[in-house]
């Protein structure tokens, strides 16, 4: 990925939220470490950027937790590449961590922005 | 590493080289050249080394296997400097081997309780305390009315049954040729007291035990059963000959059981069968003054123990006042099973158990000061090198680890080695201490644990010290000054070490010093005898012996290889027979402190024994029945009852104050009448013909001109004595005899010396590490020095002289502990002085010289440092 691409400020992504985020990013099919990362970035528009020192650990840690699983596969440029896929027990998972994840941002929401009290202004 | 393990580092390789492989193939996408690409790749993936460390973390056993990873990272290390990796191992497994041997000991000792026997809190040995003009004295033995009048008067708060041995004597019988076996006689109730039970038959009943009708029954020990009876079903009922007698098997101890000695018991046979005590005027079980027998009670459940006691002690003195012998007052002690852990005053065994703890602690603690040493001097060295790791990131904990498990494994290499030096060590010590016992294997589990657990404390506390040391190391100023020290601290910690070292080897080798120099005296013992020409033949065991003693005594001395021969009714160190000894006004003759009896011998005999007459004559084939009696007295006799006078004409009467009075014509030289180390008996020499009481003439003693061995041998084959045995043949040479009882000396001086050069080397080797160290430290010191002029001279006395103080220091400390110590062990030597300043002196010079020689190549080193090059390369 050429530089220029690279936005001015990166967020450092709290640890717990980088396993929901690639459990989300498998929800949609297998895919390799190198894709996932690059999934990762596109969809968040460039502003998370993963540290594989963090992706990978998280995606071994994942695999021996159950949530995903690891398969040799050959890609299309006849690449030997390691692709994961979730587990139904990940699945189970994204869909708990999902909602807890929701109730959070709601909660940090409502203190970030707080309703404006009726009778006011 | 294990071989998933190896997979998955390849698998993971392999993934991240399709990450590196896919992201270059998008920056060469994006126009950049294939090796701008590689880069870009590269820089944006990261550390692979790190994330791949990351990762790994979360595999499955990873804790394990980075433990596996650092423990090996830590034995390459290791093996990068063999000279102080062996030097540890050694010195640690001589340490902690040393330990584990005597530990095998002490435990049989002092610290097992007899195998077998339920509750041994409850179960005691017997003992009774006097005190004489302010001495208290105690005793394990009781004579037989005692051993009677005691269990009635426990009863029924406590059970207590008499013991007698074990003694080792000859079986045979069921087919089974001879053997040595041990036999302990037993009250009656001794199972029951124990509160055992057989595995097969019964134990002995009340009946079986009466004194004036003892049954011929036999119980035998479980491991007697299993190793010499095959472990058959069948033994009950079977014969054993025990001493030419027949006992029937009725019982088999438990398994396990070996009787209440450290010595186990093979046959147990009823205390009434005994037959070993030849009384001329009583019955042995009648007699007040023979005391042989032990006692065991076992308290009742809930019963108080110190009633029992109280009962046992009205018992005791009500059986001294009846008797009219032993003391009334005196105080009954119910000691521990265990009979080391007594009253009584300490065995030999038990003092040497704990002499050789104390000493291989010492060892140890010479090998753990200068393993620490050793250790600490390496952290030092190797500061640079902690320092550069700590600089790239290593955190301190993590190398603080590192060390703590180096020192553990060493320890645990060490504990692999002294599991060797144990087993050997420990064979040497049991033949030294206990020489007959049978003992289990030397390294059982108890061992294992022992060696294992105090290698990894030791490994552990040596290895604490360097660790703190890094923990603390400042990483510019390590990196800026290389080797040079900071503080003082370390300096005075190693200063320490050494001194206590040098001290610790000086006490070895005092300790030695001494037992050589005993041993030196033992050798030049002189017993009495003509110990290289002497063979005694001893007929009272030989079975069906039905050749006549004359006839052999008369074919002997018609040997030219035999200058003389004698009859005796008891042959030279198997004793004499014990007498009160009495004056012609009928007066007790008192011979304090001495071993006083009589020997009924041939007239020749004082020839064949090689005794000197050193005044008057000896006795001659005229002093025969009807003839006036007479004596030969031993000077130690002579100089106890007559100080002041000439002995010749004096007369004594032999056992009672009425008994025939014998005129000493003649005194002879003194000999020892048992054992190698004894004081000279007070001795009375009479013929045969005129013995004072009825005795059997079984000895026969020859002098023999050259080699005693033919003479025995013909012995052997005219007294028609078939045992293989030398131990059990009838015939027997001297000095053969005698062989043995320099062992314990000679084995005694083996082992101090031993220990004593195992200290004084790991002193060496640690002089040696901790001086070379120095040097290299004051590297550029010494450099500055020669370089404005110092001369060898100077720079040898800068060197050799803090080394020296150390020494001298640590001798002055060590002598002084020694001159503290040395009362303790005065029992065990052999007029020898424990402060014999010659030894003291010895020791100390030894020390300085090994001091001396182990400090030469650093010193010579440091002789040699050329000043440009060390200047330079600071």
């Amino acid at each position: 990925m050429p530089r220029s691409h690279r936005p001015l400020s990166r967020i450092e992504l709290l640890q717990g939220t980088l396993d929901l985020i690639i459990l989300q990013t498998l929800r949609w099919g297998p895919r390799h470490g190198y894709g996932i990362a690059q999934m990762i970035r596109a969809g968040s528009k460039d502003v998370l950027q993963v540290d594989t020192g963090s992706l990978y650990p998280a995606l071994h840690r994942l695999a021996r937790r159950g949530f995903i699983k690891a398969a040799w596969e050959t890609s299309e440029n006849n690449q030997r590449v390691r692709v994961y896929r979730l587990t139904p027990a990940g699945r189970k998972q994204l869909v708990a961590e999902r909602a807890r994840w929701e109730q959070f941002f709601e909660a940090i929401g409502g203190i970030l922005n707080p309703p404006v009290p009726e009778g006011e202004g | 590493m294990s071989f998933r393990w190896w997979r998955r580092d390849a698998e993971l390789d392999e993934e991240i080289r399709a990450h590196l492989a896919m992201a270059e193939r998008e920056y060469i996408a994006h126009g950049e050249t294939p090796e701008d690409a590689e880069r870009s790749a590269r820089r944006e993936f990261g550390n692979v080394g790190l994330v791949k460390e990351l990762t790994r973390a979360y595999w499955r056993g990873a804790a394990l296997e980075r433990a596996g990873r650092e423990a090996r990272q830590v034995v390459r290390g290791l093996a990068r400097r063999p000279g102080v990796t062996i030097a540890v191992v050694a010195t640690l497994a001589i340490g902690i081997g040393a330990n584990a041997a005597v530990f095998t000991i002490t435990d049989r000792l002092l610290l097992r309780a007899p195998a077998g026997v339920p509750d041994p809190g409850t179960l005691h040995r017997v003992y009774a305390t006097w005190s004489m003009s302010g001495r208290t004295s105690v005793r394990v033995h009781f004579s037989a009315p005692e051993i009677r009048a005691i269990p009635d008067a426990v009863a029924p708060i406590a059970e207590a049954s008499a013991v007698l041995g074990p003694i080792r004597t000859a079986a045979g019988g069921h087919g089974a040729p001879e053997s040595r076996i041990e036999v302990t006689y037993t009250g009656g109730n001794f199972f029951s007291t124990l509160g055992i039970r057989p595995t097969l038959g019964r134990f002995f009943v009340n009946d079986e035990n009466r004194f004036d009708a003892p049954s011929d029954v036999a119980i035998v020990s479980y491991r007697y059963w299993m190793h010499e009876l095959n472990g058959a079903r069948t033994v009950l009922d079977l014969t054993l000959r025990i001493e030419g007698r027949p006992f029937t098997i009725v019982g088999v101890g438990p398994r396990d059981f070996g009787g209440i000695d450290v010595q186990p018991t093979d046959v147990w046979l009823p205390l009434a069968s005994y037959t070993g005590f030849s009384m001329p005027n009583e019955r042995w079980y009648e007699s007040a003054g023979l005391l042989a027998f032990n006692l065991v009670l076992r308290v009742a459940p809930g019963a108080d123990e110190s009633q029992a006691a109280v009962r046992a002690q009205e018992a005791l003195r009500r059986v001294a006042r009846t008797q009219r012998i032993g003391d009334s007052t005196a105080t009954v002690v119910l000691g521990s099973i265990i009979a080391a852990r007594g009253p009584q005053a300490m065995t030999r065994a038990d003092r040497i158990s704990l002499l050789l703890t104390a000493v291989t602690l010492m060892v140890l603690l010479v090998a753990c000061a200068n393993a620490a040493n050793l250790l600490l001097a390496q952290a030092l060295h190797r500061r640079r090198e902690l320092a550069v790791r700590l600089a790239l990131g290593i955190s301190r904990w993590r190398l603080a680890a590192h060390l703590v498990l180096e020192s553990v494994i060493l320890g645990l290499l060490s504990a692999a080695a002294a599991s060797i030096v144990a087993t050997w060590l420990a064979g040497a010590l049991r033949r030294l201490i206990l020489p007959d016992a049978h003992w289990p294997p030397a390294f059982d589990v108890r061992i294992a644990v022992f060696t294992f657990g105090i290698a990894l404390v030791i490994g552990l506390a040596v290895g604490i010290a360097p660790a703190l040391e890094v923990s603390r190391t400042d990483i510019s100023q390590a990196l800026k000054s290389g080797l040079r020290e900071s503080g003082r601290r370390s300096s005075r910690i190693r200063s320490t070490l050494m001194v206590t070292q040098a001290a610790l080897s000086v006490v070895l080798l005092i300790g030695a010093g001494l037992f050589l120099r005993s041993l030196v005296r033992v050798e030049h013992i002189d017993v009495g005898y003509d110990v290289e020409h002497i063979v005694t033949a001893s007929t009272g065991f030989l079975p069906n012996h039905r050749v006549s003693l004359d006839d052999v005594a008369e074919r002997v001395r018609a040997l030219p290889s035999v200058s003389a021969a004698a009859l005796t009714a008891a042959t030279p160190l198997e004793g004499m027979l014990g007498a009160r000894l009495f004056s012609q006004a009928g007066d007790s003759l008192a011979v304090p402190m001495q071993q006083t009896g009589y020997m009924a011998v041939g007239p020749s005999y004082l020839d064949a024994i090689g005794v000197r007459v050193v005044r008057g004559r000896a006795l001659s084939p005229e002093d025969r029945v009807g003839a006036a009696p007479v004596t030969v007295v031993s000077t130690a006799l002579a100089r106890a009852l007559w100080p002041q006078h000439d002995p010749l004409g004096e007369c004594v009467r032999i056992g009672g104050p009425s008994a025939r009075c014998y005129t000493v014509v003649g005194v002879s030289s003194d000999v020892h009448p048992f054992r190698l180390i004894d004081t000279p008996a007070a001795m009375l020499y009479v013929t045969l013909s005129q013995k004072p009481e009825p005795l059997a003439t079984t000895g026969l003693v020859v002098h023999t001109r050259g080699d005693p061995a033919p003479v025995a041998r013909w012995l052997t084959r005219a007294l028609g004595d078939t045992t293989t045995d030398p131990r059990q043949s009838a015939v027997s040479i001297m000095a053969d005899r005698l062989a043995p009882q320099y062992r314990p000396w000679r084995r005694g001086a083996q082992l101090l010396a031993g220990l004593g050069a195992l200290g004084l080397i790991i002193a060496a080797v640690g002089l040696y590490a901790v001086t070379s160290y120095l040097v290299t430290q004051r590297t550029r010191e010494l450099a500055v020095r020669i370089a404005i002029g110092a001369r060898a001279g100077n720079i040898v006395r800068a060197v050799l002289g803090s080394a020296l103080r150390l020494i001298v220091v640590g001798i002055a400390v060590g002598t002084g502990v020694a001159l503290v110590a040395g009362r303790s062990i005065s029992t065990l030597l052999y007029e020898t002085s424990p402060t014999d300043p010659l030894i003291l002196a010895s020791a100390a010079v030894v020390l300085v010289v090994t001091g001396c020689i182990a400090v030469l190549i650093p010193v010579r080193r440091a002789i040699r440092v050329d000043p440009v090059i060390a200047l330079r390369e600071e």
